[in-house]
Formats: structure tokens, sequence, C-alpha cells
């Protein structure tokens, strides 16, 4: 029998299109958020039992417009959340088990878009639709400090996600194009361009080393992109000395429509990406390849229709060994969904 | 015309594309005619008989641009447009003509004030001293027809002076106001203000709002009038040297060469190109005479790029003497204000605290002398401390540059600034690394230039303010006084926050 995706569990509580979702570091909770300007946390109510789970918190009250994205601080303690009241949110857990709202950044000009936290947890991205890109340095007392702001793309930032282990930023924007972003003695700059899309650049992940990248474009395709080192052979030019990143592959005809999210697995490598068609998707890179310049990826599972007639916003792979078959995925549906992945 | 700006980091950017509508006139009310749009984006009117007539857009002004708060500072093609060296290039044949045709009631007199930084950059890259670039741009100017040239170190002094006796008066209102009240909430919401001036901002000085922050940089006080209307009574009410140069050419030279306003044209040479937008405040405008201060803006970058126009070599030319304006002492030689290079406003303004407020003398901030000088996260956040017996009593700060704003303005909106006084500057690394100066060679690097430029400023010899005998005179002269009514009249000016308006869907990029 070939690879299949079988749905597990739907989570059903908000009352408007689900956005995004994001595991917890460990896997144990799952946040999702969305127009109702809520987070609401997932735990699946028994070890084995993975069909019934509960909503053990709503996080509510500090955003006045959707919540575009959430995600969770390295060590799992707090969430970031970005929203379209311009303002991100930093949730703790209090002692009485509920999460607060403890400190709000405030600096964009206009909705907020995307949130993530650098590896070490010490720094946070912000990207938005005033074009910018913000870094921002976590400081005591859950006090941020605003470290750069980014004025490079030309048009809206949809995402910001940060390398698996470096200080080194990934942005996507409306203008097309992924920038990358270093820290040279507190200054940051862009070091690299990476030109190819013909339409917005919805989504970015890396693979677990780091090394590779995968793009989610309304140009209905996937891109792999590969960090070329500076004294490689293709003698290409560099920029500061920095890695130069290019195009390794291209994956068409696989969505009809653009393609919203793409999530690469860090434990087991497979690629699953959501869109606009309604249609998840999941990839695998060709194991007999030994060029890794030019790697090649093929179809091993689909799911049509995953949120009935609605678009699917945001997928993403369960993060640690354990349950590293599950898939979560926001859609335009309201629902959150839970799908396995069967070999 | 981005080209000019692009590269920039860190500059606080226009955020958006200009929302200003563009009106079709239509050139009469003839309903069956249509219009058509050519492929270049042309409007032509087609009348019946087939007859296309060339529609105008509408021109967006520099009022537009202050009054709209649809991008966080200015769209820069506009500020190129409106005010240029053409502009400049015109009043001058102009007034060629006029004394041709010997209509000399039509002649105006030409000003021009040079920025200190402007004269710094020009420097560094012709390789001449400060003092060579000034007697050379007064040869250079005065060849084109200039009348007068000045430089705004000279109403620097005034700002200086004005802004340290505005923030003892602050300091003072503030720590009465501290014992009289229990402590208040400080996050007052901004309100609208008018722009006539008859609004409760006339008041501000008596909220007495600390930290005092800076108000000679255009671009800060642009970005805080559209963004953060509440910061604006912290602002210093003092105007910038810019500005100043514009009371002291149309007050008191007119009435001293005894002309009006509007017949003299006031060119200011700046490091930034928001210091056209400056010029077009209505603050800066003259109702009865209907003319501003400073009647057009130029940078360093266009005034290199006059030089190729006039086929001029800076580096050979000839030397006139410097006018009575321009800030030099009795040798002749130039002189600056110590500390920064974007004015020295937090160390003069704590110099003259520490001795008005706490007796202390003696102080020297550039030499570190009596305060602790710490460097923050990043080179454009600074903080001097002035401490007695080991306590701080005065913590001034610098912050340049778009993300030490930020900061700072969290810090004051959530009542955690620990500061008195804080110099902003939207650019990182101030003046000196204005928008409009002169860029280096491709084989410079960026930092090394800066500090280039930055280092030839400060070569320049410093004198105090209040050792400005030129300045002290006109205090009498033409002031009436320290404190009178006219100098807070000519020396002062408001600020007002700019109401958000709908943004044109249509527009906007998602």
């Amino acid at each position: 029998m070939s690879p299949n995706l079988e749905q597990i569990a739907e989570l059903k509580g908000h009352i408007d299109r689900v956005w995004s979702v994001a595991w917890s570091p460990t896997g144990n909770v799952l946040a999702s958020c969305g127009g109702d300007k809520t987070v609401r946390l997932w735990v699946p109510t028994s070890e084995n039992g993975s069909s019934e789970w509960t909503c053990t918190h709503v996080l509510e009250g500090a955003h006045k417009r959707t919540i575009r994205s959430v995600t969770w601080s390295p060590d799992g303690r707090q969430l970031a959340t970005a929203s379209f009241d311009a303002l991100t949110g930093i949730w703790e857990r209090g002692e009485d088990g509920d999460y607060e709202c403890v400190a709000t950044l405030e600096g964009h000009e206009n909705e907020t878009k995307s949130v993530a936290w650098s590896s070490s947890g010490s720094l946070l991205a912000t990207c938005g639709r005033d074009k910018s890109v913000w870094i921002w340095e976590v400081a005591q007392d859950n006090d941020f400090e605003c470290l750069s702001v980014l004025q490079e793309h030309t048009q809206d930032v949809k995402m910001v996600i940060w390398h698996p282990t470096d200080e080194l930023l990934v942005s996507a924007s409306y203008d097309d194009t992924i920038k990358i972003w270093r820290d040279d003695d507190d200054d940051w700059y862009c070091s690299d361009t990476l030109e190819g899309h013909e339409s917005t650049v919805w989504a970015i992940d890396f693979d677990k080393t780091g090394d590779y990248l995968v793009s989610a474009s309304d140009d209905k395709t996937l891109k792999f992109w590969k960090s070329f080192p500076n004294n490689n052979q293709e003698g290409m030019d560099t920029y500061r000395v920095h890695p130069k990143w290019k195009c390794v592959h291209t994956l068409s005809g696989q969505h009809s429509r653009c393609v919203y999210s793409v999530s690469w697995s860090k434990v087991h490598g497979l690629i699953a990406s959501g869109s606009g068609d309604n249609v998840i998707r999941v990839f695998e890179q060709d194991k007999s390849q030994n060029d890794t310049d030019s790697p090649n990826f093929s179809l091993v599972a689909s799911v049509s229709s995953a949120h009935g007639v609605a678009d699917v916003n945001c997928i993403q792979w369960y993060p640690t060994e354990k349950h590293s078959n599950w898939l979560a995925t926001a859609g335009d549906d309201g629902i959150v969904r839970i799908w396995r992945f069967v070999e | 015309m981005s080209v000019i700006l692009k590269d920039l980091n860190d500059y606080i950017a226009p955020s958006q594309a200009c929302i200003k509508p563009v009106e079709v006139k239509k050139t009469n009310d003839d309903k069956n005619n249509v219009i058509k749009i050519d492929d270049s984006g042309g409007y032509y009117e087609v009348s019946q008989e087939g007859i296309e007539t060339k529609l105008q857009t509408a021109q967006i002004t520099l009022d537009d641009c202050l009054a709209c708060s649809g991008c966080i500072t200015s769209a820069e093609s506009v500020l190129i447009t409106m005010q240029s060296r053409e502009e400049l290039y015109n009043v001058l044949k102009l007034n060629k003509e006029a004394i041709d045709q010997n209509n000399l009631d039509q002649k105006k007199t030409v000003v021009i004030s040079m920025a200190p930084q402007s004269i710094a950059s020009i420097a560094a890259k012709y390789d001449l001293t400060p003092l060579q670039v000034a007697k050379r741009l007064t040869h250079f100017f005065k060849s084109l027809g200039v009348h007068y040239v000045f430089d705004t170190s000279f109403s620097r002094d005034f700002s200086l002076l004005e802004s340290a006796r505005e923030f003892v008066e602050r300091y003072q209102l503030y720590q009465e106001k501290q014992q009289k009240k229990p402590p208040q909430d400080n996050n007052i919401k901004s309100t609208k203000i008018k722009r006539n001036g008859t609004s409760e901002n006339d008041g501000a000085m008596n909220e007495a709002k600390l930290p005092m922050l800076a108000s000679a940089c255009p671009g800060w006080i642009c970005y805080a009038e559209k963004t953060h209307g509440f910061i604006l009574p912290y602002i210093s009410q003092t105007k910038s040297p810019q500005q100043i140069m514009g009371s002291v050419v149309k007050d008191h030279l007119a009435n001293k060469l005894g002309i009006k306003p509007n017949n003299i044209y006031h060119v200011g040479v700046m490091m930034c190109f928001d210091k056209k937008l400056e010029a077009s405040r209505p603050d800066f405008f003259n109702d009865y005479y209907q003319v501003r201060d400073v009647d057009c803006v130029i940078t360093t970058g266009e005034v290199d790029k006059m030089f190729e126009e006039n086929n001029f070599d800076i580096k050979i030319s000839e030397e006139s003497l410097l006018d009575s304006f321009i800030k030099t002492s009795q040798e002749g030689a130039l002189l600056r204000s110590s500390g920064s290079s974007s004015g020295g406003y937090l160390e003069f303004i704590l110099e003259y605290a520490a001795r008005e407020l706490f007796n202390i003398t003696g102080v020297d901030v550039e030499k570190e002398q009596g305060v602790i000088v710490k460097i923050g996260r990043n080179k454009d956040f600074k903080e001097v401390t002035l401490e007695i017996d080991g306590k701080p009593v005065l913590k001034f700060a610098s912050a340049y540059g778009f993300r030490n704003i930020q900061n700072l303005v969290r810090k004051i909106k959530s009542s955690n600034s620990p500061y008195h006084y804080v110099e902003v500057m939207a650019c990182p690394s101030g003046c000196i690394n204005g928008g409009g100066q002169l860029k280096p060679d491709e084989t410079i690097p960026m930092k090394d230039w800066i500090s280039q430029v930055n280092n030839i400023y400060r070569n320049v010899n410093s004198l105090s303010p209040e050792k400005n005998d030129v300045v002290l005179n006109l205090y009498s002269e033409w002031l009436d006084g320290i404190n009178s009514e006219k100098s807070k009249k000519l020396l002062r000016t408001q600020y007002h926050a700019v109401e958000i308006t709908l943004v044109n869907p249509l527009a906007v990029k998602w």
C-alpha cells in the first residue's frame, strides 16, 4: 500500500478562520490562532487515543484584530503572537496556570504578519505590511529592545523564520523575493536576496541542517534553495564572504492555486505543503541521488479537500521523534486538523 | 528618484507609495468627451471632433506631504522637485534680467546659509579644509550672483542657548510639579491639535514634560507628528538652526538692509532632504509677506552637482572673504560648538544645566570630564550622567537612527525613561551621515567615510555659544534681550499631530 495521510482529529473551537498552528518545542501542546483574535492551546486527552483533544487554554484580550501567527519560544515557556492590530504579543503561563500577555511590542505601523524566535531564544523577529522586518533583543523582565528595522523589501513581508542553529534570519515577501539577514557588529544587513518566484512568497522553512530552504509561493510552486559556501567550485559571487543561496529545484504542477504554507520535518526530512486549492501534499527527497547540489523531490502522499472547500492556511510537522508522522493544519473553515502520515 | 536614497538602512523610510490622489482636471464641461490613457500613463481628453488635449495631473506640494498621514516621512521625489537648484538658478536668472532691464525693485537679495556638516562633507571629498571650503563656496555662490553666504553654526548658537534655557525652565517646573502633586499617569493621549496654534498645545510648556527631546532633526519631528502624537509635548520648542537662520535673515537682516522679507530669497545648503520639508512648514511661513523664512533648501549632493553644471573646480578655486554671520574666531578661522557632529545639543545643555541647576562648573562632555559616558547596545545610543556624591542628578542620552528612536519612544510611553534630555536624530551616526551628504568612492567602506567626515567636522575648533559675541549682541540689538517676548516668538515653535486619515484602499499594496 502506498503512503497516505489519514485524519486523526478535528479540533473545533475557533469561531473564525484559523490562520496558523504551532507545536510547542516538545510537541506536547498545539497552539492555533485566527480571525477570532484568540490563541487556543490543545492537548490530546489521552496518551494513546489521539482522536480526542481538549482545548486547555484560550488566550484572549490582548489583540484587537486578527492574530495572524503564533509561535513558541525555544524553551516552550512563552508564546508570541503577530496581529493585524500592529502589535506583537508575548504570553507567559502564570503561577495560576493561566496564560497572560506580559508584553506587547509596538513599532510596526500596521498589520504584523509573522513572528519568530531565534534558536537561542535571545532574539525575536517580526514583519508586516509596512514592508519592514524588525529584530528585537529579549532583555530582562519581559522587556524587548529594538535592534534593527530592516526596510529593504519593497512590499508586504509575509513571513520570517530563523536558521535552526545560527543567528541568521530569512524573510519572504509580496515583492516575490526571499531575503537573508545577518548581523555584523550589531548592524543587521541583507546578505542575499533570493529571486526566482514569479509571485508572492508566502512561506519558508529550513531543513534540519539549515543548509537548505524551501519556499512556497503564489506562483503555485515550491522552490528549494541551497547555501553554497564562499569557496565553492561554481565560483559564484558572494557578499561580505557569506554563502550564496541558489535555487536547486522547483516543484511545479503540484498545486493548482497559491501555496500558502510549507513545513520541512526536522526529524525525517519530509516536506508538507498546504494551498488555496484545499490540498495537502507530502514530498520526499529522492534517496538514490548522490548529487546534493541538484536534489530531486517527488510526491508521496496527498489529501484533496483537506478542509472541505476551504483554503489550507498553515501546515506544520510534529517537532519530535515521538509523533514525527503527525501533521497539523489550519483552515479557513475554522478547524484545526491533525493528520497521520502512514507509510 | 529612489536612486538617490537607495541602500540606506535604519533610516526612517516612507512605508508606502504616495496616496494623494492624482486628480484629473478636464478642460471643459462637454460630457461627450472621453479620456484616453496612453502607454506611458499620460491622460488625454478626446473631444467629439477627435482632438486630443493632454491633461495635467495634480501637483503634490510639500504642504500635502506634511498634512498627510500616508507615509511616515516625505516622498523624496516631491521634495526634490519642489525645492531644487533649478529654483535657485531661476531666481538668479530673473535677477540678472531685472538688472539688465533696470527693474531694480524686482531684484531679490539672495542669501545662502550653509550647514557645517555640508562643509565637512565637501571638504572630505575634495581633500580641503572646512575653512577652504567655506571661502571657496562663498566665491562660487557669489560668482553666480548670490549676495550673502552665511553658515548655520552661527544660528545654531541661538538654538543651543535657547534649548539650554528651555531645558532649565522645564526641569525647574518639573521639580515643582513633582513636589506639589502626587505622581500622575504620564500616558496622556494625544489630542487633535489645530494648525492655527490657538489650541491647548500652547500650554505645552506648562506641562513641563521630561525628558526634553531635541527638535533640530526634521525627520524625527515629522515621524513624531505622524505616528506618536503623545510625544510632541516632550519635544523642545526651540527652532532648528536652519529655521533660526530663517528668522535672522528674514527679520533682522531684512530690517538692517531696509528690504522686505519677500524681497529676500533665502536658500539653505543642508545635509538632509527632510530640511526641505522643515522649510515648508506652515509655522515658518510669514502670512503678511506671503513668504517662507527659508525659501529653498538644497542638499550637499545638489551643490556638488552645481559645481559640475557651472564648470567649477573647487580644488583650484579662488577664495572670497567670509560674510559676517558665520561662526569664526577673531583670526577668521571657522568655529563650531563642542560635542557631536549633530550639533552638540546634549553636550552644551548638560554643561549649562550642571552650572545653572547644580552650580557645577568645569564639566566638559566631549572630553568626558565631570560626567560618566556609557555607550549603549549600539554606537548610536549613548548615555551621559552627571553625578553628585555618587548619585545621578542629570541623565542625558543621544539616540540616533530608527531603532534607537523606537526604543526611546517605547520607554517614554511606558514611563520607563530615566532620561532628562535626549538628543534624537533620525539618521544613524547623526547629521554628519545625513541623506543629502556626498557618498564615498565605492572603494571606501561607508563606516570609514562617515568617520572621516566626522573627524574633519570635529577638527574645527570649538567655542561655547555663550562666548559668541555676535550672537550675544544680537540678543540685545535684535531680540530685546534674553527671554523676551520677541526672542520667544522668533526662536521657538510648536508641533502638530497629524490626524490619521483613512488610506485609499486601492493604493495599499498588501
